[in-house]
C-alpha cells in the first residue's frame, strides 16, 4: 500500500511518499529548490520506484497555515484521489504538528499559526484529539492550557507565549518547531485511516468558519 | 472518442466544467454559481470566491462527464484557465486540472481566460470569418482586437482603467440596483430618456478605453441632483457607454478590413449593445457575430474550444498562473 503524503502548510511545498507507516521519500529534506507539488512527486516516485497508479491512498495537511499554499495542496490531492479513485484524509498543521512534537517530549502540544489583523489559529494536541481555535494569543492559549501544568510550544508565537505572564506557573517547553514535518504522516498513517474521504466530499482547508 | 478537450474555469467567482469537440460541439457544460456567495457584499469577495471553487470543482467535474455520457479516458486534454483572474480562484482550477491530468494521464494545458473569450464566438456551430474584429467587453476586460485567424491576434486598444462591466456594476450600484448591475441598469435605461449629457471618455483618441471618468461623472451627477430620474441615468449612461463603444469599433472595422465583428463577453448580452452593434455592421457591410447569450459570460466551453488552438503549438504551456497574460499570449 503506498501512502502520499501532502504537507503545505508552512509555505514550503513538501511530499513524503511511504508504504506500511515506512517513509519512503520526503523531498523536505532537500528542498533547497522550489519545485511544484506534480514535480516533487514525480522525483519522489522515481526515487522510489512507483508510478502514480501505486499510490493508494492521499493524505493531506489541510491548514491552517499558508493559504494559496493550502488551497494549492488541497485541489492537488483531491483531484488526484479523484482521478485515481481512491480515498484521501485530511489532516490539520495543528495535529500534524501536535503528533510531530509528542514523539518527542510525550507531553500535550500547544500550537499556533499567524492569521490577518493580529489573529491567529491555536491548536492543542492532546492524543487522540486535536482542538483548534481562532482568536488572539494571549486571551486565548491561557484558557485552552488552563488545566494543564506542563506543555510543548510549537509555531511562530513560540517567544510570545513562553513569556506571558499569564502563563508564568506553568512549565512550558519550546520545540523549537514552526511546523510539523511531512513524514510524520506518512509514519501515523494508520491514525488517519478512519477518516478518509472520497467522491462527493473530499478535504477542504481549515478556515476560520470551519472551526 | 479522442477529440473532446475537458476544460476548467476557475478565473473569478463561477466553478466551470464543460466537454467540447475541436468543432465547438458541447458535450456538456456545468457551472456551480457563486452569486450568493457574493451577493452581499455587491461584488466578487476574493477569499470566499477560492473557498467555494474548492468545494465545488470536484462535483462539477463529475457532472460534466456524467451529463456527456463519456469517460476521462475518452478525452483527449484537458485546459485550463491560467490567467488572468483572481489568483485563489486560479490555484484551485490549475492544481485540480495537474491532479486530474496526472491520475488519468492526460496532457494539462494553461489557457489565457482572454482567448477563451475570443474563441467563444465559434462554440455550437463556426460563426467567425476571418479576418475578423473582435470587442471584448466584460468585468474584467475592455478591448479591441483584430484576428488574422484564431490565433494571430494583434491588440488596437484596451481599457487605462475601469472595464466597461466594472463600470456598469458601479453605476448599477450607485442606483441601487444591486449586483451585478449590467442587466439591470441596461433595463431601466429602456425606460428612460437619454438626456443627461454625461462626457464620452476618450471617444477620438485612438483605440483605447477610458471608462472611470464616466463613473465619476454619473456619481457628481447623481450627487448634485438628489431629484434625478434614476431611468435618464441609466438611460444617458448607456447611449455614453454604447457611443463609445461603436465609435471606436466602427474606426476599428474601416481600418482592418474584416469579414466579421465579433463581440464577446458578459456585456455583449446587452441588448443596447446587439442593437449598436447590428446598425454599425448593416452600415459598413460587415458580419456580426455575437455568441449565445451563455457563452458571452465566462465559461469552461470557451477554454476547451481554445486549448485545441494550442495543441499545434510547439510546446505545451504549462498549468501555472500567470495574471499578467494579455491577448497576444499564449
Amino acid at each position: 500500500m503506498t501512502t502520499l503524503a501532502i504537507s503545505t502548510s508552512s509555505g514550503q511545498f513538501a511530499l513524503a511518499i511511504g508504504e506500511n507507516s515506512r517513509v519512503l521519500f520526503d523531498s523536505s529534506i532537500d528542498s533547497t529548490q522550489e519545485k511544484g507539488l506534480e514535480e516533487i512527486l514525480s522525483d519522489g516516485l522515481s526515487c522510489c520506484n512507483r508510478e502514480v497508479s501505486d499510490i493508494s491512498h492521499i493524505i493531506v495537511d489541510v491548514g491552517p497555515g499558508g493559504t494559496s499554499r493550502v488551497r494549492t495542496g488541497v485541489a492537488f490531492a483531491n483531484a488526484l484521489a479523484y482521478s485515481l479513485g481512491i480515498s484521501v484524509s485530511p489532516v490539520s498543521s495543528m495535529e500534524l504538528a501536535g503528533i510531530d512534537a509528542w514523539e518527542k517530549y510525550h507531553l500535550p502540544v500547544l500550537s499556533t499559526v499567524k492569521s490577518i489583523k493580529g489573529s491567529a489559529y491555536i491548536g492543542l494536541y492532546q492524543p487522540p484529539d486535536t482542538s483548534i481555535q481562532y482568536g488572539e494569543v494571549q486571551d486565548l492559549v491561557p484558557k485552552m492550557v488552563q488545566n494543564i501544568d506542563k506543555f510543548v510550544v510549537v509555531g511562530v508565537h513560540r517567544d510570545n507565549i513562553l513569556q506571558l505572564p499569564s502563563l508564568k506557573d506553568k512549565t512550558m517547553i519550546d520545540s523549537t518547531l514552526t511546523f510539523g514535518h511531512v513524514s510524520c504522516l506518512i509514519k501515523n498513517s494508520n491514525t488517519f485511516a478512519n477518516r478518509a474521504c472520497g467522491f462527493p466530499v473530499y478535504a477542504q482547508p481549515v478556515t476560520e468558519k470551519t472551526l | 472518442m479522442k477529440d473532446v478537450i475537458l476544460g476548467i474555469e476557475t478565473s473569478c467567482d463561477d466553478t466551470a466544467v464543460a466537454l467540447v469537440t475541436s468543432e465547438g460541439t458541447i458535450l456538456s457544460s456545468v457551472v456551480a454559481s457563486q452569486l450568493d456567495v457574493h451577493a452581499e457584499f455587491g461584488g466578487i469577495y476574493p477569499e470566499f470566491a477560492a473557498r467555494a471553487h474548492i468545494s465545488a470543482i470536484l462535483p462539477t467535474v463529475h457532472q460534466a462527464f456524467k451529463n456527456a455520457g463519456i469517460a476521462p479516458n475518452d478525452i483527449k486534454a484537458i485546459g485550463v484557465t491560467r490567467g488572468p483572474g483572481l489568483i485563489g480562484s486560479l490555484l484551485v482550477g490549475l492544481n485540480t486540472a495537474t491532479g486530474l491530468g496526472l491520475g488519468w494521464n492526460k496532457p494539462v494545458i494553461g489557457i489565457n481566460h482572454l482567448r477563451g473569450h475570443l474563441r467563444s464566438a465559434d462554440l455550437e456551430q463556426k460563426r467567425v470569418r476571418y479576418p475578423a474584429t473582435i470587442l471584448l467587453v466584460s468585468g474584467g476586460h475592455t478591448l479591441l482586437a483584430h484576428m488574422k485567424n484564431p490565433v494571430e491576434i494583434t491588440l488596437l486598444g484596451t481599457t487605462l482603467d475601469d472595464s466597461v462591466g466594472e463600470c456598469y456594476d458601479k453605476v448599477g450600484r450607485m442606483l441601487g440596483l444591486g449586483y451585478p448591475g449590467g442587466p439591470v441598469v441596461d433595463r431601466m435605461a429602456t425606460k428612460g430618456l437619454p438626456s443627461i449629457p454625461f462626457p464620452r471618455p476618450a471617444i477620438n483618441k485612438g483605440f483605447d478605453f477610458s471608462f472611470s471618468g464616466l463613473k465619476s461623472a454619473v456619481a457628481r451627477y447623481l450627487d448634485a441632483h438628489p431629484e434625478a430620474v434614476y431611468e435618464d441615468v441609466a438611460a444617458s449612461y448607456v447611449l455614453a457607454v454604447m457611443d463609445v463603444l461603436m465609435k471606436k469599433s466602427s474606426v476599428a472595422l474601416k481600418q482592418y478590413p474584416s469579414q466579421s465583428f465579433v463581440i464577446v463577453g458578459g456585456v455583449a448580452a446587452s441588448p443596447q449593445l446587439r442593437e449598436e452593434a447590428a446598425k454599425l455592421c448593416n452600415k459598413l457591410n460587415v458580419e456580426l457575430c455575437l455568441p449565445p447569450l451563455r457563452w458571452s459570460t465566462d465559461n469552461a466551453a470557451m477554454v476547451a474550444l481554445a486549448a485545441f488552438d494550442y495543441l499545434n503549438l510547439p510546446t505545451i504551456t504549462k498549468p501555472v498562473v500567470d495574471l499578467q497574460l494579455k491577448i497576444t499570449d499564449f
